[in-house]
């Protein structure tokens, strides 16, 4: 006996050392996990654009309210200018073959930006009124998509004159062959997810799925701007609906190719070097094409999710492309110098990128994301991430995690062999408790399978959702943070929410009388009557109703029975003449009509009328032998023995008339002041407001609590009554 | 020796049984109204209603139109909320039934304990968990499928099916169990030659209360499934509803309320015979 005591005392010493090592060694890994830093945030606006420099480390992002700002590799800011007074900028191109940067503001006003080390000055060049998509640029040019009426149209100029006249102008087609001709349809235009020029060709990726491949000086794609002859020399005849026929021979596929694919990108990179475009396609794979849009072999990496719409950053210093997702906060840096793609790692970095970009250097990610501002939900905030630890960075939280998991462990076994080395008596309980479970380990695993699902989908979300009303957490970021109780302050300053609280009330007093008044005397005159034939048909006849689903029966009501055209109005006009203008019940007296709906309330009378059977009846002879009037028996007889059914009916009705949502939500949409807070909790959680709506929850179930208490001794009475 | 008379109670009295029968026969008209209007309506053309909602302007012409129209409308869905509920309710009348038998017949280590957790979720309203539900639904990437309405309807479900019937089982004499086990007749054997079979109305009527529960569902089925070819009954019928409306086809909107009551018909006629009676309201231990 001494000996295995000793045994545990030696287990229990090393157990409580373990977890002392573990738990230290968790606090350390996960504070060395690398943050990401907030470069830019709140302070009024929102960070629009970012883009990178090709001449020096630093960096340049634009923000809604016009300011462009250079920054250094360390996230200093250098210098910065306005581009358009409190316009935010929509656009920061920068490329190799720029002196500066290329900005457009919200208006589509083009600008030309010059760096000169630490200033920067803003040129005005020329409007888009039209709007715009994209550019490229090279050597001599910058070549301009820009929507013109349906379809998309590229313009040419000279780079050190771009407020001058276009050089050249063209349109963007599909092209395919049809018999010995070729048709070119307009694209009608959508999304262009990159352009790009090199040496010979200018490229066009759309969302769509397309790739145009274009001659420079938009042969083949300026059909709209040539003359009458022009086109007469190349053979081509327009239809009116600008679909152009040319034949055959006079078409070089080297002047104008597109290519359809299955790969419709969601973000696109060119690589110049290499000479190959990189696509994250929309369902989630990343590929590279070659120059005539084919994809190159073996060059494909299945992407963990949907990548973000123009969140692929290609650093092509040194050949990383990084793409990011829409649903889940991680970013993929994948290689692309070789030959074949090696995915480098996967890393946490932020919820819904929505731009990217590397610096020279490659020292730092540098994205645009969406924020944590209730009041703008279209704030976005820059994060810079610090690559050289990006890589370490799942593998630190997950040793760190790993580590409290094995404390978490070591913990328990401290526990477990303190008590057995200092209660006597515990090693033997724990035998037979163990021998137990041995027998019945099937139950167990049964009871296990079952109470998971329990707690997976009951507990663990109704708990959460309390602790959840207290944080900041949306579909679109889910990242917890607490934001003292903004959540309950939003609800109770707004005075349409006190009005659905105080709706919420008035339908709760109707409900519960309606649950239990009349069908208690629907029951007592089934009770009563002599003719039983008659209240066995009754009882019959009133199932029929209840084979209509509720929300069928709701849509009657609505349209059939309220509506201008429905039964109530056809009674009306009957009594008081065609001239009468139709009640809009819904409209003019919303909460009455939404009570009243259901009339006659016959409702649970069943569960009144079986207790009111089983009543023995020498009770009421004992009580008519000593002369009780009706109104008295049913007052000191029927009531107190069906109690117990009236207080279940009441529990149910209290609890369904504050979670009954369809009655509000499929006939007035919460409209004409019938609005009740679980219309507005169902409406919060549709656009994915988590947090508020757990809000509204936790207080429609402060609400219940009072009758859940009531509901919760019941039922322990019942159990000690049971067993 | 006494004669036997029919003595005259309080209640028989004629004031009393002409309130009685006034009172029970003008509920009956009332709360037929809707269903009758329901019905009458989808054998009308759109003219016919909106002329006069009570006319008898029946027409066979308008009779195959509204039906054809409504159940090209909706057939899809309908079965899809068909099959959901069916299974939902299949499934956890029969997770409730093994729980019961466990909770009820078997004796092991932690029973109460076991048990308070079940009935503790009871009293939860089911709204409290919905937005961490959907959260949750979303990141284990069960949304737009069948299981995120399955899995929580089962999880939760199974407790109120388990209390149900596990007042039903302790009722049952435990001589018969007993005996079963003397032949040697082990626990599964048992569950499903005498506990099923002995429960089957009860079992009946918990399936028949989830399925029409299930398929009557609208608020998590509509957060919850988004693809067209998914889509249950009851989210997409108001928009069908609406639908038909623009298009002026009042009277298939009355058909497709008649088609989609066809299921519920279905599995009222099985329960009637139990529900009718009253006996089962007074048997549920209140």
């Amino acid at each position: 006996m001494e000996n295995k005591k000793k045994r545990s005392l030696i287990a229990f010493i090393l157990c409580a050392a373990f977890t002392i090592v573990f738990a230290a060694a968790a606090g350390v890994l996960l504070s060395l996990a690398p943050k990401n830093e907030v470069l830019s945030s709140a302070q009024g606006t929102t960070v629009t654009r970012v883009a990178r420099s090709y001449t020096e480390d630093s960096w340049y992002y634009g923000d809604s309210a016009g300011s462009l700002v250079k920054m250094s590799a360390d996230g200093d800011e250098i210098c910065r200018t306005t581009i358009t007074e409190g316009r935010a900028i929509r656009s920061v191109a920068s490329d190799p073959a720029l002196n500066g940067l290329i900005v457009l503001d919200e208006d589509y006003n083009l600008f030309t930006v010059a760096d000169s080390g630490d200033a920067l000055t803003a040129t005005f060049v020329r409007a888009f009124s039209g709007g715009y998509q994209s550019l490229a640029v090279d050597d001599e040019y910058v070549y301009f998509a820009v929507p013109a009426s349906r379809y998309t149209q590229f313009v040419k100029y000279a780079k050190d004159d771009l407020a001058g006249e276009p050089l050249a102008r063209g349109q963007m087609y599909t092209c395919f062959r049809q018999g010995g001709n070729y048709q070119f349809q307009p694209v009608i235009s959508g999304t262009i997810v990159g352009m790009y020029v090199d040496d010979s060709y200018l490229y066009v990726v759309t969302g769509e799925g397309q790739y145009h491949r274009i001659a420079k000086d938009f042969s083949l794609n300026d059909f709209p701007f040539l003359s009458e002859e022009e086109l007469a020399a190349l053979g081509a005849t327009v239809a009116s609906n600008g679909t152009v026929t040319l034949p055959a021979d006079s078409y070089d596929s080297a002047l104008y190719r597109t290519a359809r694919k299955q790969l419709a990108a969601k973000a696109a990179a060119f690589d110049a070097e290499r000479g190959r475009f990189y696509i994250a396609g929309a369902d989630g794979d990343f590929d590279a094409l070659d120059l005539s849009f084919d994809e190159i072999e073996g060059f494909n990496v299945v992407l963990p999710n949907t990548p973000a719409t123009g969140a692929l950053a290609f650093h092509r210093e040194s050949g990383t492309a990084y793409v990011a997702y829409e649903n889940i906060s991680g970013v993929t840096a994948i290689d692309v110098s070789g030959d074949a793609p090696a995915v480098l790692y996967q890393a946490d970095v932020a919820f819904y990128i929505t731009n990217m970009a590397v610096p020279a250097g490659g020292g730092r990610l540098l994205v645009i994301c969406s924020g944590n501002n209730r009041d703008n939900p279209d704030y976005k905030e820059l994060l810079s991430a610090d690559i050289g630890t990006l890589a370490n960075k799942g593998l630190l939280n997950g040793l760190g995690i790993a580590a409290v998991a094995l404390a978490a462990v070591c913990a328990v076994g401290a526990l477990f062999t303190a008590l057995l080395v200092f209660r006597s008596g515990f090693s033997s309980r724990c035998r037979v408790v163990a021998r137990g479970i041995g027998k019945n380990w099937i139950v167990y695993l049964i009871i296990f399978g079952s109470l998971a699902m329990l707690i997976l989908f009951c507990y663990y979300p109704g708990i959460s959702s309390m602790v959840l009303s207290f944080f900041d957490y949306t579909r679109t970021n889910p990242t917890m943070r607490f934001n003292n109780f903004e959540n309950y302050i939003e609800i109770f300053t707004d005075p349409s929410n006190l009005i659905a609280f105080r709706n919420m009330l008035i339908f709760l007093l109707a409900d519960v009388v309606i649950a239990l008044v009349p069908p208690a005397v629907f029951a007592l005159c089934l009770i009563f009557m002599r003719n039983k034939h008659y209240g066995t048909f009754a009882r019959v006849v009133l199932f029929l109703p209840s084979v209509l689903p509720g929300i069928a029966t709701l849509l009657i009501w609505t349209r059939g029975i309220y509506g201008v055209d429905g039964v109530l109005n056809m009674i009306l006009r009957l009594f008081r003449g065609e001239v009468l203008e139709p009640v809009l019940f819904l409209q003019d007296h919303g909460i009455v009509s939404l009570i009243m709906m259901g009339f006659p309330f016959v409702g649970s009378y069943l569960i009144f009328y079986g207790a009111l059977m089983n009543i023995p009846s020498s009770y009421y002879e004992a009580a008519e032998l000593d002369g009780c009037k009706l109104f008295k028996r049913i007052l000191w007889i029927d009531l107190p023995m069906i109690t117990p059914q009236i207080k279940y009916v009441f529990i149910l009705a209290f609890i369904q008339s504050v979670q009954n949502f369809s009655r509000v939500l499929m006939t007035t949409d919460g409209q004409f002041g019938t609005q009740i807070p679980i219309v507005l909790m169902y409406k919060r959680l549709q656009e994915g407001d988590y947090g508020l709506s757990s809000a509204y929850a936790t207080l429609m179930f402060l609400v219940l609590i009072v009758v859940t208490i009531f509901n919760m001794k019941i039922k322990t009475q019942e159990m000690e009554a049971g067993s | 020796m006494r004669k036997k008379v029919a003595r005259l109670r309080n209640s028989d009295r004629l004031p009393v049984q002409i309130f009685v029968v006034i009172w029970v026969t003008l509920s009956l008209v009332f709360s037929l109204i809707p269903l009758y209007v329901t019905i009458l309506n989808s054998l009308k053309s759109h003219a016919a209603i909106a002329a006069n909602i009570f006319s008898f302007r029946l027409s066979w012409a308008a009779v195959c139109e509204n039906y054809s129209v409504a159940f090209n409308n909706i057939w899809r869905p309908m079965l899809n909320s068909i099959f959901v509920a069916f299974i939902g309710a299949f499934l956890n009348m029969l997770l409730g039934a093994v729980m019961a038998y466990i909770f009820s017949r078997k004796n092991f280590f932690g029973r109460e304990f076991l048990f308070k957790i079940y009935i503790i979720i009871l009293l939860v309203p089911s709204i409290m968990g919905m937005p961490v539900l959907m959260d949750f639904t979303t990141k284990i990437g069960l949304m737009n499928s069948y299981f995120a309405i399955w899995l929580p309807v089962i999880g939760g479900g199974q407790a109120g099916a388990m209390f149900l019937f596990r007042t039903f089982f302790t009722q049952q004499p435990a001589s018969i169990f007993e005996s079963a086990k003397m032949d040697g007749a082990n626990d599964v054997k048992i569950f499903i030659y005498l506990v099923l079979p002995l429960a089957f109305p009860i079992l009946l009527l918990n399936f028949v209360g989830t399925f029409s529960a299930q398929y009557n569902d609208y608020l998590w089925p509509g957060l919850v499934i988004s693809s067209a070819d998914k889509r249950t009954l009851m989210p997409v019928i108001q928009s069908v509803v609406e639908l038909l409306e623009s298009m002026q086809q009042r009277g298939a909107q009355y058909a497709i309320y008649v088609i989609c009551s066809v299921p519920l018909i279905i599995t009222t006629a099985l329960s009637l015979k139990h529900f009718q009676s009253g006996d089962f309201a007074s048997g549920m231990k209140l």
